[in-house]
C-alpha cells in the first residue's frame, strides 16, 4: 500500500516527535518534525509544527542551529505569520530570534532613530502591509507612493536585509487595483539598492479567493488569510535563501510514474504515458515543461532511477517527448541504493549535497534518501501526478535573485566540463591534459556590466571561497568607488565551451604600501583549471602597479572551504602568528619575492 | 442523536491538546487564557477553526476576538 502523502504524513511525524520530547530525545525530536515539513503543508500543520518547536525549544534553539535576529513589522496584525516563519526557518535550518513591532506603529518604528525595532539591531527586517490598510476612503496614490519610497528608504539604513513587500491586490478590480498595480511598479523600480524586493503577485494569484478571508480580516485584522500567509513566508523564506546562497541548484528526478506514467519494464518503451490520451499523461507532460522551464533557469536536472539502462535509453530515443536525454547534466540509471548514487553525483558535479532536490514518488526511497543525506531536499510528493508541480513550485527550492546569462549558461558549462574530465581520463599527465584543454581567460574590472554576476559570485560560491565576505551589491559599489581598492573579474572558455563570468578577487589598501586581499572566489565548475595561477598574477601585478610592497591575505574557514585552506601558503605566503581574530588564519607575501606562477592558460585582454 | 454539553467538552479537550501541542491536558469549562499562557490569539484562531471542522458549525468570528474561557466556546455549539 502507498503512504498517503499530506495529512498522515505530517500527523504521524508530530505524533513520533512527541514520543521523542517524552523520552528526552531531542535530535530524535527534531529530525522527527523536519520530516515531517517535507508534506505539503497548510497553515494549521505549519502552526502545529512551530507550536511544538516554542513548547519544546524554549527560548533555545536546537544546538548548534544559526540564531538570528528578525523583525517582522507592518500594518496589519502579523501575529499570525510568526509561528509560520518559526517552523518554515526551521525546516531551512535557522532559528529566528524575533522582534514584532506593536499593531499600528510600523511607520514611526522605522522611521524614529531610537525605536525599539532600532534598537533590536534586526539582521533581518520583513516587512507586509496589504491593500486593506492603504484603501481607505481618502487614499491618494501619488501620496502613498512617495510615503511608502521615504520609509523605504529610512529602512534601507540599519536594519539588515529587509524584504519590502508589493501591495497586493484587492479583491475586486477597479480603480484601486489599477493604482495599486501602478505604484507596485515604481516601488520596485526605485528600491533602494540592497533592499529584497517580495512579489506577491503570483501567489496571489494561483490562491484566488483563498487569498483573504473576510472574517479573519474583520474578527482580528489578519490578512492575508493563512493561507496567503503561508505563501507569502515562503517567499521571503526563498528571497534569504537566494541572498544567503543557500537556493538549491540541481532537481535529480526518478523516471517510472515521474517523468511518464507508468513503469517501462512492464508497460514496454510505447506503454509509458507522456501527454494528451490517458487519465494521467497531461500531469507528466507537464512536469516534464516544469522541469525544461527550470533547466532554461539554470538548475541542473538529473535522472536517477532504477530501471534497465537500455530501456530508458530506448524510451529517450523512440518517444518524443519535451526532455531529451541531453537535458540531464546527471544520469544514474542503474540498480544502486539512490542516496549512494546521490553522492557520487554530487562529488562528480562538485556541488553540495544541499543544493539537491530529490523528486521519487515511493515513500520508501525518499525515506531512504532523508535518512542517509539530510542534507538534501526530499519533498512528500502528492499521489495525484497532477499535483506534483504546484507541489514543487510552493516550496520555491530554485529561486534566486535576479536571472543572468551565466545560470542560462550552466548546463550547457557542466555538460562541457563533463567531456572535459573524460579527457582528463584519457591523457597521462595533469600538465598535458589542462594544455589540451586550449583555455583561454580575458579579465577585467568590476563594471555596470559585470556587477550582477559579481554580486550573484559573492553570494553563492561556497567552496571555493577564501573568505566568504558576502557583499551586497551597495558594499560592492561602495567597495569599488574606493581609492586604491583592486578588483578583477575572469572569463573562461576552453575547446568545450564557454564557462563565462567565474571568477574574481577584491584588493584594498590597509595603508602606505600595505594591500589586503578582501575577497578571492572562483566557480566550482573550473577548479583544477590552474585559474588561480593566472588570477595571482594579475592580483601581483595589479597591486606592484598601484604601489604596494606587501600583501597580507586571510583564510576564513567555514563548513565548505576547506578546499582553499592551503592556497595562501601555496602560493608563498607565510603564516602571521599574532593575527588577533582567532577564526582566522593570516598571511603576508613579500611583493619582491614573488616570481610568477605557470599556468596553462591563454590571456585575451578585453 | 445530538451530542452533550460533556461530550462536546472532550472533543473540545481533543482539539486543545492538539493546538496546543499539550497532549496530557485537561480542560474543564472554566478553563481559560489566564491558565494557559500558550493560548494567545493564534492559537485562538486555530482552535476556532478546528471546532468549526469537526463538529461541522460555522461560528461567528466576530466572538472570537472576545474569546477567552471554554464555556464561551460551547455555548457556541448547537
Amino acid at each position: 500500500m502507498t503512504e498517503i502523502a499530506g495529512e498522515p504524513f505530517f500527523a504521524r511525524a508530530l505524533e513520533r516527535a512527541r514520543a521523542c520530547r517524552a523520552t528526552g530525545d531531542l535530535p530524535g525530536a527534531w529530525r522527527e518534525l523536519r520530516c515531517g515539513l517535507d508534506a505539503p503543508l497548510d497553515y494549521p500543520k505549519i502552526v502545529a509544527a512551530a507550536r511544538f518547536l516554542e513548547n519544546t525549544a524554549q527560548t533555545i534553539p536546537p544546538e548548534g542551529w544559526p540564531v538570528r535576529l528578525v523583525a517582522l513589522i507592518g500594518a496589519d496584525t502579523l501575529t499570525f505569520l510568526r509561528p509560520v516563519v518559526r517552523a518554515l526557518a526551521f525546516r531551512d535550518g535557522w532559528w529566528p530570534d524575533f522582534y514584532e513591532a506593536p499593531f499600528g506603529v510600523w511607520r514611526q518604528e522605522i522611521l524614529e532613530k531610537n525605536s525599539a525595532l532600532r534598537k533590536f539591531q534586526p539582521e533581518i527586517t520583513l516587512v507586509l502591509r496589504g491593500w486593506r490598510s492603504v484603501g481607505s476612503a481618502d487614499f491618494d496614490p501619488q501620496r502613498w507612493l512617495a510615503d511608502e519610497q521615504a520609509l523605504a528608504r529610512c529602512a534601507s539604513d540599519g536594519l539588515g536585509v529587509v524584504i519590502w513587500p508589493a501591495c497586493d491586490l484587492p479583491s475586486e478590480s477597479g480603480p484601486l487595483s489599477v493604482a495599486v498595480t501602478e505604484i507596485n511598479g515604481q516601488l520596485k523600480a526605485g528600491l533602494p539598492p540592497g533592499m529584497l524586493w517580495a512579489d506577491l503577485a503570483a501567489a496571489q494569484s494561483s490562491l484566488g479567493a483563498a487569498w483573504q478571508d473576510e472574517r479573519l480580516w474583520k474578527s482580528v485584522r489578519q490578512h492575508p488569510s493563512p493561507a496567503g500567509s503561508v505563501a507569502v513566508v515562503e517567499i521571503w523564506l526563498a528571497l534569504l535563501r537566494a541572498r544567503w546562497g543557500k537556493m538549491r541548484k540541481v532537481l535529480v528526478t526518478d523516471l517510472d510514474n515521474v517523468l511518464w506514467g507508468g513503469v517501462v519494464g512492464e508497460d514496454g518503451v510505447d506503454g509509458v504515458r507522456v501527454g494528451p490520451g490517458t487519465p494521467v499523461g497531461p500531469a507528466h507532460l507537464a512536469y516534464q515543461e516544469y522541469l525544461l522551464e527550470l533547466k532554461k533557469e539554470g538548475v541542473l536536472l538529473a535522472v536517477c532511477s532504477k530501471n534497465n539502462e537500455a530501456d530508458v535509453v530506448e524510451v529517450f530515443a523512440r518517444r518524443n517527448f519535451p526532455l531529451q536525454r541531453a537535458d540531464f547534466t546527471g544520469w544514474l540509471v542503474n540498480w544502486q541504493d539512490k542516496a549512494e548514487n546521490l553522492r557520487a553525483l554530487a562529488a562528480k558535479l562538485k556541488l553540495g549535497l544541499d543544493s539537491f532536490v530529490f523528486v521519487d514518488d515511493q515513500p520508501a526511497e525518499r525515506a531512504r534518501v532523508r535518512q542517509a543525506l539530510p542534507e538534501v531536499a526530499v519533498p512528500e510528493l502528492p499521489d495525484n501526478p497532477a499535483q506534483y508541480v504546484s507541489c514543487l513550485r510552493e516550496r520555491r527550492f530554485f529561486d534566486t535573485l535576479n536571472l543572468t546569462d551565466e545560470d542560462r549558461g550552466r548546463a550547457a558549462a557542466y555538460h562541457a566540463r563533463e567531456q572535459a574530465d573524460q579527457l582528463q581520463s584519457g591523457t597521462s599527465s595533469i600538465e598535458d591534459f589542462l594544455c589540451s584543454l586550449e583555455m583561454v581567460a580575458d579579465y577585467g574590472k568590476f563594471d555596470e556590466k559585470t556587477l550582477d554576476r559579481v554580486e550573484q559570485l559573492l553570494a553563492r560560491t561556497n567552496q571555493w571561497n577564501l573568505t566568504t565576505r558576502r557583499h551586497t551589491r551597495v558594499e560592492i559599489v561602495a567597495l569599488i568607488s574606493q581609492p586604491g581598492v583592486l578588483t578583477q573579474w575572469f572569463r573562461l572558455r576552453d575547446r568545450f565551451g564557454d564557462h563565462g563570468l567565474v571568477a574574481l578577487w577584491i584588493v584594498r589598501p590597509l595603508d602606505n604600501d600595505e594591500w589586503e586581499i578582501d575577497s578571492w572566489v572562483m566557480s566550482c565548475r573550473v577548479i583544477g583549471r590552474g585559474l588561480e595561477d593566472l588570477m595571482f598574477n594579475a592580483l601581483i601585478d595589479a597591486a606592484k602597479r598601484a604601489g604596494a610592497k606587501r600583501l597580507h591575505g586571510v583564510f576564513r574557514p567555514t563548513a565548505k572551504n576547506s578546499l582553499v585552506a592551503g592556497l595562501l601558503p601555496n602560493l608563498g605566503f607565510s603564516e602571521v602568528k599574532t593575527h588577533s581574530i582567532e577564526s582566522e588564519q593570516a598571511f603576508i607575501l613579500e611583493l619582491s619575492t614573488v616570481s610568477p606562477r605557470n599556468h596553462f592558460i591563454q590571456t585575451q585582454l578585453p | 442523536m445530538a451530542m452533550t454539553r460533556n461530550e462536546q467538552l472532550l472533543k473540545v479537550q481533543e482539539i486543545f491538546r492538539d493546538v496546543l501541542d499539550q497532549p496530557g491536558l485537561c480542560i474543564t469549562e472554566k478553563f481559560s487564557t489566564a491558565d494557559c499562557p500558550e493560548w494567545d490569539s493564534v492559537a485562538t484562531v486555530q482552535i476556532v477553526l478546528a471546532t468549526e471542522a469537526a463538529f461541522e458549525v460555522r461560528i461567528p468570528m466576530e466572538t472570537v476576538a472576545g474569546l477567552r474561557q471554554v464555556s464561551e466556546l460551547l455555548d457556541l455549539l448547537p
